[in-house]
């Protein structure tokens, strides 16, 4: 009982948290690795002009446009140059990366909601703890038991509903 | 292929024959008239007439040769072939607009076709672009000289025949649209709305437009001169206009640098430390832009004034300036 009770918490914070704070960084971090592995050549191609487009501005940044402007204007003109290429090219690479992210965030969602739902349905039987009956009518420990613990027990669906509502109001 | 560093003078623009429009603009206050006017003066020796617009509204070609020039093409005092004008763009807008409502006056569409015309961005500029066309064509000039107005209008105004085009683009095919529709109401409204005239107008500056657009890109009809001082600035406000001037494909390879202290010998403390900085820009200049024909004129004791001023300052166009070493005699 008690450990039914302080996992499901747990779970949900961690849902909660991993929602909040790391799921973004999760699939940016993903798609970063898919872009160093994957063999697609528009993907390489776009981190590539990403690459010199940052060396430029970091060069361009260290260059005096007063003492060296020759300099500074030959890596001015090869920026604005990458610039509008890397932005035609990024068009093409936008789409693939918004559906790209759009999909691992559904796969993350069915992850964590899809394991809390099985834990509930796996344990749907279990009650997580008992209520004195003389509390509340009998009708309302009949719907607290739903849908197939104990008669005059909280279900643990109920208790994980209960749970979410909690720490969504907390946090 | 010569590695030596291009003639430092225009003299390049004397020798192509096929010139026709040649554009010089600058940051201001860096010799943009002075080094237009001696530009006309030195084409007026090779060709069989030249003409001079100032398009900036601050209209110094009057001041420079010492006589009043208007709207209208006026020969300059002195020369046979070298004509001059001033036009100001807002002003060809206006009597454009009451030249129209003139012809027609009981047209209903003319107020709405002007309303509709003047939401496109650029518009403005681009009509008062068509109207300096229209009375260039009408006459009938061997080569034209744009003094034309600091960098950011010059820009502007270079661009207008690529906007003008789409913006007429646009209009043609609203007439193909709307033209039938508009005639039904005229004839119920009882007002003879001459559609088809002013569609028709509309199509064939399109067409004039075209072509001069065409023109523009064209290395062997068109080139622009930039005009600058060896300082920080005015050389970044170069850079930036090359760099647009490319994206529009219009040729440039032409630099005249002014007002620079070419005196070996000076002692002058002030003079000194302003060559010292002139030098190091123009240091940059070279590297920069080798493939282009840089002009170095040294700052002039009195102010380039009147025709005689004008002429003597031009030869430096054309021949490289060598300072006199005998100056302490």
């Amino acid at each position: 009982m008690m450990d039914l009770i302080i996992s499901t918490i747990l779970l949900s914070l961690f849902i909660h948290f991993f929602d909040k704070f790391a799921k973004k960084r999760t699939i940016d971090g993903a798609y970063r690795i898919y872009v160093s592995v994957s063999n697609n050549k528009d993907l390489k191609k776009n981190k590539e002009i990403l690459e010199q487009l940052l060396t430029v501005k970091k060069e361009l940044n260290a260059t005096s446009s007063q003492d060296q402007f020759a300099k500074w204007a030959r890596l001015n003109r090869k920026y604005e140059q990458l610039s509008q290429e890397w932005e035609k090219q990024s068009a093409n690479v936008k789409i693939f990366q918004d559906t790209f992210k759009r999909v691992l965030s559904l796969f993350l969602w069915i992850l964590t909601r899809g394991f809390r739902f099985y834990i509930q349905f796996k344990e749907s039987k279990t009650p997580v703890f008992f209520l004195p009956a003389f509390l509340l009518p009998s009708w309302a420990l009949w719907v607290l038991s739903l849908p197939r613990s104990i008669y005059g027990s909280v279900s643990l669906t109920v208790w994980n509903f209960a749970v979410q509502k909690t720490i969504s109001g907390i946090f | 292929m010569s590695f030596d560093p291009l003639p430092g003078t225009l003299e390049n623009l004397l020798e192509q024959t096929s010139l026709k429009w040649i554009f010089v603009g600058g940051k201001g206050g860096v010799g943009k008239t002075t080094t237009s006017c001696s530009l006309a003066i030195q084409m007026s020796k090779v060709r069989s007439s030249v003409l001079l617009i100032s398009t900036d509204p601050a209209h110094n070609l009057s001041d420079a040769f010492g006589t009043k020039f208007g709207k209208d093409a006026r020969k300059v005092p002195g020369f046979d072939n070298l004509s001059a004008m001033e036009i100001d763009p807002n002003l060809s807008i206006q009597e454009m607009t009451e030249q129209a409502d003139q012809q027609n006056p009981n047209n209903p569409l003319s107020g709405m076709m002007q309303d509709l015309a003047f939401t496109i961005p650029g518009i403005d500029e681009a009509l008062a672009f068509a109207e300096i066309l229209k009375q260039i064509k009408s006459m009938e000039f061997d080569c034209v000289i744009f003094d034309t107005a600091p960098t950011g209008h010059t820009l502007r105004f270079l661009n207008f025949p690529t906007v003008l085009e789409k913006a007429l683009g646009k209009l043609g095919g609203l007439s193909s649209r709307f033209g039938p529709m508009i005639n039904q109401m005229g004839s119920i409204m009882g007002v003879n709305a001459n559609e088809q005239d002013l569609f028709g107008k509309m199509e064939s500056m399109r067409a004039n437009i075209s072509e001069v657009n065409k023109q523009f890109k064209n290395p062997d009809l068109t080139t622009f001169v930039c005009v600058c001082i060896s300082e920080f600035l005015s050389l970044y406000e170069t850079e930036r206009m090359i760099q647009e001037l490319t994206s529009y494909e219009i040729d440039t390879h032409n630099i005249v640098v002014n007002q620079l202290l070419l005196d070996p010998n000076t002692t002058c403390p002030q003079c000194m430390a302003r060559r010292k900085m002139q030098q190091k820009y123009l240091a940059q200049i070279e590297e920069l832009y080798e493939d282009f024909h840089v002009v170095k004129v040294p700052q002039v004791p009195a102010e380039v004034r009147g025709t005689e001023a004008l002429k003597s300052f031009s030869e430096m166009l054309v021949k490289p300036y060598v300072y006199p070493t005998s100056g302490k005699e």
